[in-house]
């Protein structure tokens, strides 16, 4: 073992030798050893040693020659890199070309006393010229020519460094002088070199570096390995603590839209609509935890109310990486608690035309249709690589479809969607270079998510107590809705680099809009002398007879349409808007330093936010007597004259129907006689006055951060400040007690509040490829729009009634992270960690009785439903990750590779307990899943990849209920997906995706897991195409 | 080469945007942007006894959004009957308007041979009246048989407004033996209590009155297809109507609809339930099952059940047993 100073000397017995004192005055005469002498050298020379042919770092070369000799070194390590590493090719025997080796690589100087290796490290004259000017460059693959971001660039002995950006572009502010830079990229080999710096310049180099994994010399180059690469090598070299989703990596899955891709990161899980994922989920925390933004700009949520973005709207193909971050930096918008996710699109990297392509379809089994889609991207620089510009397009059809039974109470409900969705993804980037110091940029991304749903449900209520006052009744419904989810964004902006500052700005303007042009639904009712539901009996498909006789008779009344009429048609459209303009300015400014790296960074923001939201709704029920369908005589409105759709075996075999309401029949039929339907205008006035508001939000913001390099140790601390400013107009709607609309009283008002964050991160590299990380930081988020616009329905006919909470405050909270990461070289990450978050005014739904409310006395107890703040809330967790290529193993068992996560999150939070209103009550928080975890098993052999893949949510609480028997939960769930390419060439991949192969359902269950209230199953789907690259 | 691919790539992107641009809209559009006010009949049918000397049908807007029309439209109707009613004719056509607590009754102008009434802007109002009433002269006569039917057959003048439904109302004469206003008075307090004890459990107006405020009866009227209880009180109040005050005794009313069939009767209705500090706290639906029997001028109504929605189970009835009232025909 070496002890790393001057003073110390390694503590061997020392025995003087006769022949010491000799050797000792003719060492003193003998010039160092150096490259450029061999004068003393020969003596050295003839010192045996054997050295493998592969790397050492210079602590492990120290350790070696100890161990081999009898030599012992001796150094500062202020000044000498002991991490450095130097390469052996095995045909060094000596410990005198052992050491040139070492000499010439570190440009130290050795100086042998007696037993002793003084090393020195040589001070160039050079480098002692005043100044510093500016290195900055491109690192690529060499053998395939991409570009590698997370690349880390750092100056020989010194703490002076800086990591490659997504396009692999550095930029280094050095000494003036020579500099000796060294290049260092998991699975690739480092790279020394050397360069001349001219103070106040700035020089442009180009680094191509080498793979230096073996096993992947003969390998067709398929593009996930490097996909793997850049996304752990930017995860590495990243101050805080987050991870990477490259775009080579979500091809590897088969994630069709963002969200999906995000379900693969360690403490990420998902909820999902329709089977596709929707909202990202970040250890544990609701979707409103998680910010969501696009280049770094935080991106407007396209439904109304709330702030959270659906992230099925975004085709996954669009982007370069996704970045998601669990903890903040002072930079970042500070309103996020469980994670940050940054998707970023692409930039155009080369002179050569860059195109690539796509080409799926698909079939959905529980719809029996295909589906398809298609991209392509065109990348191209330009003027002697000055202009980028990058187009990429993207569109994707699916048919889907669900089939699913709910219970809610005694009723039960069975619901048949078939659902067309569309997602076109439209993004740009130009970027122009004005010269390696300064460059502009416009980005811009366009999606566009079509939703088509069409729904037909039967309702089964008993009448269960035999109430003289009911009927067995039996519902029917078809809604047939357009939804349209458009979110944009622009950015433009500038970087600058001057000679010792950088400045970078950029303007935003984003949209989010959510657009539902027709939104239709058809009822029908029908009354039985007998209705009998039976849960008990089969917990998994309850079963129920009518007028005594099987639900699966087909003979039975409640499937003859003749036996229900027509009771309403529901026709509506809403239209949700959500604009952020921003604009944003940020400073680096590095303070110079041979020893430890300074950097301090500071700026402003300002973001403002307009949303509204606007709906029509109109009700009809029919009056005009006896009608006419083609093909029926004149009669009453039976649901047998407007029928259609599909018909027959439901939910496998469990269930009949028969074809439901066709809505274009009624709507002909509305259209042709208008004045035989009336229109419900209280129900109309209610709705569209309630749900209507307007909204305005505007957010400054300023932080100041620092960043120290210490050796080993990098330290970034500082404090972020955010000013939120809310306005708010809407209305309160009050209906009598008969059930009739009594007033609709605008309301308007606002809110405005401050936080201080401040935040604290560490990152210690015990080795190359180990770092341990810690984070302490205070971040919050914002209640949703719904919640605190005072609207208020009131309705004393039924007691009931939602109100708003103008005064409900920003959750905050205390973040503690700590983890440890180890890279492999075969490019993979064993990484460990556990977190913990503080809560303070979380919150939850609260219910209350109350017989008046801000000044308004009902007259009567109602019970309200009001968003409030809790007292605190806990949580406490863990996770694991594990991704290799297992390229050590023996024979064809090397190209097996393996992904998996898993993450165990405990939460405690309390709110007013639900049966005593002065006590306090603990609760799990709702959404946090306790376990999620995923595994994926690939083999990558040649052409041929194939993975399978498992996912993996835990049950949550979804929503609480009056007590806790009443509390609903989202059922465990584990999806299995496979995937299958062969690489025809290196331009051609052919692939098969499966998804959800084991037709796993979307499960809730009420208090206990045995009581099923919703069992939604969306069968499996697959997906066949080409990939092209040109 | 690489220009053309360059073009080639660019228009793949444009029919990617262009093909994006298919809305998977509905095949025929709903027709609801412009909501036009319907105009129809109150009731599709209604009757009175057979000695009554005119009937009013009331011709009212459907519900609506904002403001009535502020120009007036011409009502073409039809009016035919048979048998006694053959030729019933429209003595006038009335509608009242509020002004500062008193009500007035205001006429429209009608054309018996045109068939048309003309519905003008109210000078007060601002525009046209929400309702107004067609009274139409009937025979009169103890023994008049037969039926009028009266229906809108067009709207002129104003393309804001069409015709609804109902449009058609038929008259007929009420038969029924229980037609018409029945009294009960009372023997004494103790007779009141028990009326009391008995009907309050759905009238509980019934329940916060005492013996002494009430003019001594109550009275039990059939209408079409509906029942309703008034008593009066001695306490009176101010009415205003066509610009002169009046003083009228207050009433408490209870309203629901029976059937009869075969001397068994089944009344059903609704009412408030009320906390300890006189607060609404529910609104439930009852039932009332007993038997009727038509004697000389008298009814004998025997009341066998009372339920609500939450009392409703054997022995868990709001009223189960015997209790008899008989009513004596209205002079």
């Amino acid at each position: 073992m070496i002890k790393n100073v001057l003073v110390k000397k390694r503590k061997r017995s020392w025995k003087p030798n006769r022949l010491w004192l000799p050797v000792f005055l003719l060492s003193l005469t003998l010039p160092f050893v150096s490259g450029a002498s061999k004068a003393h050298s020969q003596n050295l020379f003839d010192v045996p040693i054997s050295v493998k042919a592969r790397d050492f770092s210079v602590e492990q070369l120290f350790n070696m020659i100890e161990a081999q000799t009898k030599f012992t070194l001796v150094y500062s390590n202020e000044t000498l890199d002991v991490n450095q590493i130097i390469a052996f090719d095995g045909s060094e025997k000596s410990l005198g070309t052992v050491l040139q080796k070492f000499t010439q690589a570190t440009h130290a100087e050795v100086k042998r006393i007696n037993n002793q290796l003084v090393v020195k490290v040589i001070v160039n004259q050079k480098n002692k010229e005043e100044g510093f000017g500016i290195l900055s460059g491109v690192i690529t693959d060499k053998q395939v020519g991409d570009r590698l971001p997370g690349a880390s660039v750092r100056v020989q002995n010194s703490t002076i460094g800086t990591v490659s950006d997504l396009n692999g572009e550095f930029s280094l502010r050095v000494p003036a002088g020579e500099v000796t830079l060294e290049f260092s990229y998991i699975g690739f080999a480092n790279y020394t070199g050397q360069y001349t710096v001219t103070a106040n310049t700035t020089s442009r180099i180009e680094i191509a570096l080498n793979t230096d994994v073996k096993e992947l010399e003969n390998i067709v180059i398929t593009g996930n390995l490097q996909g793997q690469q850049k996304a752990l090598n930017q995860q590495k070299s990243a101050d805080n603590i987050k991870n990477i989703v490259s775009a080579d990596q979500i091809g590897r899955f088969p994630d069709p839209n963002v969200a999906e891709a995000l379900q693969r990161v360690p403490a990420v899980n998902i909820e999902r609509d329709q089977g596709e994922g929707r909202y990202v989920l970040v250890r544990g925390l609701a979707p409103q935890f998680t910010n969501i933004s696009i280049n770094g700009e935080q991106i407007p949520s396209p439904e109304a109310g709330v702030r959270f973005v659906a992230l099925d709207a975004i085709p996954a193909d669009q982007l370069a990486s996704i970045e998601v971050s669990k903890s903040l930096t002072p930079d970042m918008d500070g309103d996020a608690i469980g994670g940050s996710v940054n998707l970023i699109t692409r930039t155009a990297t080369s002179e050569n035309l860059s195109l690539k392509s796509s080409a799926l379809l698909g079939y959905n089994q529980i719809v029996g249709r295909p589906n398809f889609q298609g991209s392509l991207e065109l990348g191209k620089r330009f003027l002697n690589n000055k202009l980028g510009v990058m187009l990429n397009g993207s569109y994707y059809e699916s048919d889907r479809g669900s089939d699913n039974w709910e219970r809610d109470g005694v009723e039960l409900e069975l619901r048949d969607y078939e659902l067309v969705r569309t997602r076109t993804g439209l993004s740009s980037t130009i970027d122009y270079k004005l010269n390696n110091n300064h460059e502009f940029y416009f980005r811009s991304i366009y999606n566009r998510f079509t939703d088509r749903e069409q729904r037909r449900r039967y309702i089964l209520l008993p009448n269960v107590g035999d109430s003289p006052f009911e009927e067995h009744t039996i519902e029917r419904f078809t809604k047939d809705r357009l939804e349209k989810q458009i979110v944009s964004s622009f950015n433009l902006g500038g970087k600058h680099t001057f000679n010792k500052l950088n400045i970078d700005y950029e303007v935003a303007y984003s949209e989010g809009i959510q657009d539902t042009p027709f939104d239709i639904e058809i009822g029908s009712i029908a009354t039985f002398d007998n209705l009998a539901i039976d849960y008990a009996t089969n917990k998994e498909f309850p079963t129920f007879t009518v007028n005594g006789i099987s639900h699966l008779n087909p003979e039975n009344d409640y499937l003859q349409n003749s036996n229900y009429e027509f009771d309403e048609l529901v026709s509506g459209n809403t239209y949700a808007f959500d604009a952020n303009k921003t604009a944003k300015i940020n400073f680096t400014y590095t303070i110079p330093s041979a020893k430890n790296q300074t950097t301090l960074k500071w700026g402003a923001k300002v973001r403002l936010k307009e949303k509204r939201y606007d709906i029509t709704e109109n009700v009809y029920g029919w009056e005009g007597g006896d009608v006419t369908f083609p093909g029926f005589e004149a009669g009453d409105y039976t649901l047998d004259k407007f029928a259609g759709g599909p018909a027959g075996k439901f939910l496998d075999g469990k269930y009949l129907i028969r074809p439901n309401a066709d809505v274009q029949k009624v709507i002909d039929h509305f259209n042709a006689n208008k004045n035989g339907y009336q229109l419900d205008t209280e129900e109309k006035q209610a709705t569209e006055a309630v749900e209507a508001f307007n909204a305005t939000e505007d957010v400054y913001a300023a932080y100041a951060m620092g960043k120290w390099q210490f050796k080993k140790l990098m330290l970034l601390g500082g404090f972020r400040f955010e000013r939120t400013t809310v306005n708010y107009t809407s209305n309160q709607v009050f209906f009598n007690f008969e059930g009739d609309l009594d007033e609709v009283v605008p309301v308007s008002g606002g809110t405005d509040y401050n936080f201080l964050l401040p935040q604290v991160h560490m990152k210690y590299s015990v080795s190359s490829d180990l770092n341990i990380r810690a984070a302490v930081t205070r971040t919050y988020a914002r209640p949703n729009f719904q919640d605190i616009i005072p609207s208020q329905e009131i309705d004393l006919n039924s007691r009931e009634g939602t109100i708003g909470n103008a005064s409900l405050k920003p959750v905050g909270a205390t973040n503690i992270d700590i983890l440890v990461e180890k890279y492999f070289g075969t490019v993979g990450i064993l990484s460990g960690g556990v977190f913990a978050k503080q809560l303070n005014d979380f919150i939850f739904n609260q219910r209350f009785s109350a017989t008046s409310f801000e000044g308004r006395n009902f007259g009567t107890n109602v019970l309200l439903t009001q968003a409030r703040n809790g007292e605190s809330a806990n949580i406490l967790g863990f996770e694991i990750a594990y991704q290799q290529n297992l390229s050590f193993l023996p024979g064809a068992l090397n190209g097996l590779a393996v992904y998996a996560n898993y993450t165990y999150t405990h939460s405690i939070a309390e709110i007013q307990s639900r049966s005593d209103a002065s006590a306090l009550e603990e609760i799990r928080l709702p959404g946090q899943a306790r376990h999620i975890g995923n595994f994926s098993l690939g083999y990558d052999k040649g052409r041929v990849n194939v993975r399978i893949s498992a996912n993996f949510n835990g049950s949550y609480v979804s929503e609480l209920g009056g007590n806790s028997s009443e509390d609903i939960f989202v059922n465990d769930r584990m999806q299995l997906d496979a995937t299958a390419t062969y690489t025809i060439n290196n331009k051609f991949r052919f692939f098969v995706e499966g998804l959800n192969l084991t037709n796993q359902p979307f499960e809730v269950y009420q208090g206990i897991k045995e009581q099923f209230i919703q069992r939604e199953f969306y069968s499996w789907w697959t997906r066949v195409g080409i990939k092209f690259d040109l | 080469m690489k220009f053309k691919n360059s073009s080639k790539a660019l228009y793949i992107i444009l029919a990617i945007v262009a093909f994006s641009c298919a809305d998977n809209n509905l095949e025929r559009s709903i027709e609801d942007d412009t909501i036009n006010f319907q105009i129809i009949t109150d009731e599709e049918e209604g009757g009175d006894l057979a000695s009554a000397e005119d009937y009013g049908v009331e011709i009212t807007f459907a519900d609506y959004i904002g403001e009535l029309p502020s120009s007036g439209f011409t009502l073409t109707y039809s009016l035919s009957g048979e048998e006694d009613f053959e030729n019933v004719e429209i003595d006038k056509v009335v509608y009242e308007v509020e002004i500062e607590e008193c009500t007035f009754e205001r006429e429209l102008n009608f054309n018996s041979t045109a068939k048309t009434i003309e519905v003008l802007v109210d000078e007060d109002l601002g525009t046209i009246p929400e309702s107004f009433e067609v009274v139409v002269v009937l025979p009169g006569t103890d023994g008049a048989e037969g039926t009028f039917e009266f229906k809108i057959e067009s709207i002129s003048n104003n393309e804001q407004i069409v015709i609804g439904f109902p449009n058609t109302f038929e008259y007929e004469v009420v038969s029924e033996n229980e037609s018409g206003e029945w009294v009960y008075e009372f023997e004494n307090e103790a007779d009141f209590n028990r009326f009391k004890n008995t009907w309050s459990l759905i009238f509980p107006e019934l329940g916060e009155v005492s013996f002494a405020d009430i003019n001594g009866e109550v009275v039990l009227e059939f209408g079409f297809e509906t029942i309703q209880l008034e008593i009066e009180l001695k306490e009176t109040e101010q009415v205003c109507e066509d610009g002169e005050i009046e003083t009228e005794n207050l009433t408490i009313e209870l309203e629901a609809e029976y059937e009869i069939e075969d001397g068994e009767i089944k009344i059903e209705g609704s009412y408030f339930i009320f906390g300890d500090d006189d607060e609404i706290e529910d609104e439930l639906d009852f039932i009332i099952e007993g038997t009727v029997e038509f004697g000389e001028g008298s009814i004998s109504l025997v009341l066998e059940k009372i339920i609500d929605e939450d009392n409703f189970l054997d022995g868990e009835e709001l009223f189960s047993g015997e209790d008899a009232f008989i009513f004596f025909r209205e002079l």
